[in-house]
């Protein structure tokens, strides 16, 4: 007896983190530095700041095949390698799916990261406010369930994660996209800033507005890191910590406190659940190297796996209390499943700026805002999206499927080519109860696990306004002044813009949600979700600002109740 | 924290990191252990693909597609990165790409005389790029297929490599800043990357 009670005291906190990435951290650094003794839990392995980003400063020549994909990445990673961001420039990044399989009901592209510091690591960085535009869409609409927050209650969490982070932007005075507390923005160039004024003046009597893009890279030091290079290669991890990810901002905030113990290698398995006392005890681990199990106890328990990983863990932690997964009363977890749809826009070519260039690589682009069906608009479907894109001057690639060889070919395309600009973009998917994942025990992972089975696909609302997201591109484009304007479709598939969410619920009644106001388990009072899978609607815009201040906000309200004696 | 916590918050993190580094390595070498790859070409392939590389980026007042090694990269490219249908379809439009040349010249094109290779690239470019009256090519597409590939690996494989991005274009490393706006000097070459 004396032995086990010892080994419980040994593994008990006052708080447990499941998941290291981009809301796992803010919990994990928010609970420490309120003095709680936090454990984080991360599945996968251990990425040490800088030294173990170790692409982050090879030049292109030194990637064998110049960042392409071989036939054995192709082989190990048949998911990951559906699109871009799993590339030669930093493989060790992505998970290996043969190793991790779910099953596809219906396509939908799951890229993960399985580290510490997860896909903040990897992030588009991309940092954009929600207004009350979309906390009230779903009651407007009567789609989904309510959000239980409106914008006033986020707001100082907004300034209070953007501080933090350091998120760059321009206060535009936008109600649709809320300014917040930025450093200094990036700044656009000649092309851009031609377009933007002319896409601002042609539409001033619509909503419609061109601004630089608001991005988590530093434009000055901030808290003791770097500002960005113009590199452009965060994807590798930063060597300057430029750029907020966990490693760069909230892990070391966290170690610095002395409350931090953090454990890679750690699969979370369950959350365990007494039944007589309604909250939940611990965590049970499956270690992914000794494949020995352990259980580690807490008052609180923040679950950030991902919106995919946290769902997996609660449809897996079943009991009598909850036969069909922790906290799910409300038989709403594994559904709503939502992502951006994206890869449509336009692009043209801007003449009249041949003697004009740019210097350094800007991590960022521009963006448009949302300008659909605000105020009295009413188009065949409802949301809208925004744009992000940039212009640029050609590279040596259009020389490939150009005619011409030899010295005055070499030359030539040696030389900065004709100005482009882009848009493409990101539309908000609705919340359908029929997208949804289910615990699959036909198949197993690595582990012996059963995996995830995703059924999700998009419907006749974004296909519909998919239609305006080509079409306002090249309108835009073409108002601008853009030559030989041409659309693109270039197809989206559930997942691929990598803003999974949904599949447990914030919302106000418990028969229909699966947590309250504070991202708390409306059945498990001590449990947390603020990673995507809290969110009842997708907006159109970048998520990952949003969860960072559900986060804070909830660490806050979860601290706070735990000193009342409420948890 | 008191030291026996502290002892074991260490514990957990050397934990971590220690078996981290061993466990990577132990994957690393399962999973990337070299996979089998099988050269596909034969040596008049690489000839022909050495003699159009140099036609395409020649040595100029900079480097050309031989400094960089650009031949040896696309084949190491084709046999890596491309699977078997793709492969075959390359070599069978390098095969065409070499008959069409014997047809016309009598010789290989890593043979001919500098005039012949360019007379030769210049009709192959207008069956590629140019009008759509290629049905009449006695060649499936494969050839095409070849030749737009291979153009795009030589392009690649020069201006990615060390002489290509920084002797002919301009590699800068690490920027520092950004300026949006600025003249663009006469014969300025691009930024590499």
């Amino acid at each position: 007896m004396y032995v086990n009670t010892e080994a419980i005291k040994q593994n008990t906190y006052d708080a447990i983190v499941v998941g290291s990435g981009i809301s796992g951290g803010w919990a994990a650094k928010e609970l420490t530095e309120k003095g709680l003794k936090t454990l984080l839990l991360e599945r996968g392995r251990n990425i040490r700041h800088v030294v173990d980003y170790t692409t982050a400063t090879k030049a292109p020549w030194e990637f064998k095949h110049r960042g392409r994909l071989t036939n054995e990445m192709r082989r190990t990673h048949p998911v990951q390698s559906r699109d871009y961001p799993y590339s030669e420039f930093n493989p060790d990044f992505w998970v290996n799916d043969l190793e991790n399989p779910y099953i596809e009901t219906k396509r939908f592209d799951w890229f993960r990261g399985y580290h510490v510091g997860g896909r903040s690591l990897m992030w588009g960085r991309q940092s954009y406010r929600w207004s009350d535009l979309d906390f009230e869409a779903n009651l407007r609409d009567g789609i989904g369930v309510d959000w239980p927050i409106r914008y006033k209650d986020i707001a100082p969490w907004y300034d209070y994660v953007e501080s933090f982070a350091g998120i760059s932007g321009n206060r535009d005075g936008l109600p649709q996209l809320p300014d917040g507390k930025f450093l200094p923005p990036m700044e656009m160039n000649c092309v851009e800033k031609v377009v933007a004024q002319r896409i601002n003046e042609k539409f001033k009597n619509t909503p419609c507005r061109m601004i630089i893009g608001r991005c988590a890279n530093l434009t000055v030091p901030h808290n003791g890191r770097s500002n960005c290079q113009y590199r452009n290669l965060c994807s590798r991890g930063c060597p300057y910590g430029a750029y907020f990810s966990t490693q760069s901002a909230t892990l070391p905030a966290a170690m610095a406190t002395g409350n931090l113990t953090l454990r890679p290698y750690s699969i979370v398995t369950e959350v365990m659940y007494d039944k007589d006392k309604r909250r939940a005890t611990g965590v049970r681990v499956l270690d992914a190297e000794t494949l020995q199990t352990y259980e580690f106890y807490a008052r609180i328990i923040f679950l950030n796996a991902s919106t995919l990983g946290t769902t997996w863990i609660l449809l897996h932690s079943t009991s009598d209390a909850f036969p069909n997964g922790l906290g799910n009363s409300s038989g709403q977890v594994g559904h709503n499943l939502m992502d951006h749809h994206f890869r449509c826009g336009a692009s043209g070519e801007m003449e009249g700026f041949e003697d004009q260039y740019y210097f350094g690589r800007r991590a960022n682009g521009i963006y448009i805002p949302r300008f659909r069906n605000l105020g009295k608009e009413k188009r065949d479907y409802i949301r809208g999206f925004g744009y992000q894109g940039s212009a640029s001057r050609q590279g040596w690639s259009r020389g490939i499927a150009e005619m011409g060889f030899g010295a005055e070919f070499k030359e030539e395309i040696s030389r900065p080519g004709q100005w482009v600009m882009g848009l493409g973009g990101f539309g908000e998917t609705l919340p359908y109860y029929e997208n949804k994942v289910t615990l699959d025990y036909s198949k197993k992972d690595k582990w012996g696990l059963p995996v995830l089975n995703i059924d999700c696909e998009f419907r006749e609302n974004e296909k519909k306004m998919r239609e305006d997201m080509m079409n306002d591109a090249a309108e835009m484009l073409e108002a601008a002044g853009c030559k030989n304007v041409k659309t693109f479709d270039a197809g989206s598939w559930p997942g691929m813009a990598i803003h999974e969410m949904g599949t447990a619920r914030m919302g106000r009644d418990p028969k229909t949600s699966v947590l309250n106001a504070y991202n708390q388990m409306h059945d498990v009072k001590n449990v947390f979700i603020t990673d995507g899978a809290c969110m009842t609607s997708s907006a159109c815009q970048n998520p990952s600002l949003t969860y960072m201040a559900l986060t804070a906000r909830a660490a806050d309200y979860a601290v706070k109740e735990l000193k009342k004696g409420n948890i | 924290m008191n030291r026996r916590e502290a002892l074991r918050r260490v514990a957990w993190l050397m934990g971590g990191t220690l078996t981290a580094g061993t466990l990577s390595a132990v994957l690393y070498s399962c999973h990337r252990q070299p996979e089998e790859v099988t050269d596909h070409f034969t040596d008049t392939h690489k000839q022909t693909l050495t003699s159009l590389a140099d036609i395409i980026l020649p040595r100029t007042d900079t480097p050309g597609a031989l400094d960089a090694g650009v031949p040896d990269f696309v084949v190491m490219m084709i046999n890596e990165c491309y699977p078997n249908d793709q492969q075959k379809k390359f070599l069978e439009g390098l095969n065409a790409f070499n008959d069409q040349c014997r047809q016309t010249y009598g010789e290989d094109f890593a043979s001919c005389s500098p005039d012949q290779q360019k007379q030769h690239l210049s009709a192959v470019e207008k069956q590629v790029f140019g009008s759509t009256d290629a049905s009449q090519n006695h060649a499936s597409d494969a050839l095409p297929y070849f030749y737009r590939t291979a153009k795009e690996l030589i392009l690649l494989g020069y201006f990615t490599s060390e002489p290509g991005a920084t002797k002919d274009l301009v590699y800068v490393p690490v920027p520092g800043k950004y300026e949006g706006c600025i003249p663009l000097k006469p014969g300025q070459h691009a930024w590499a990357m």
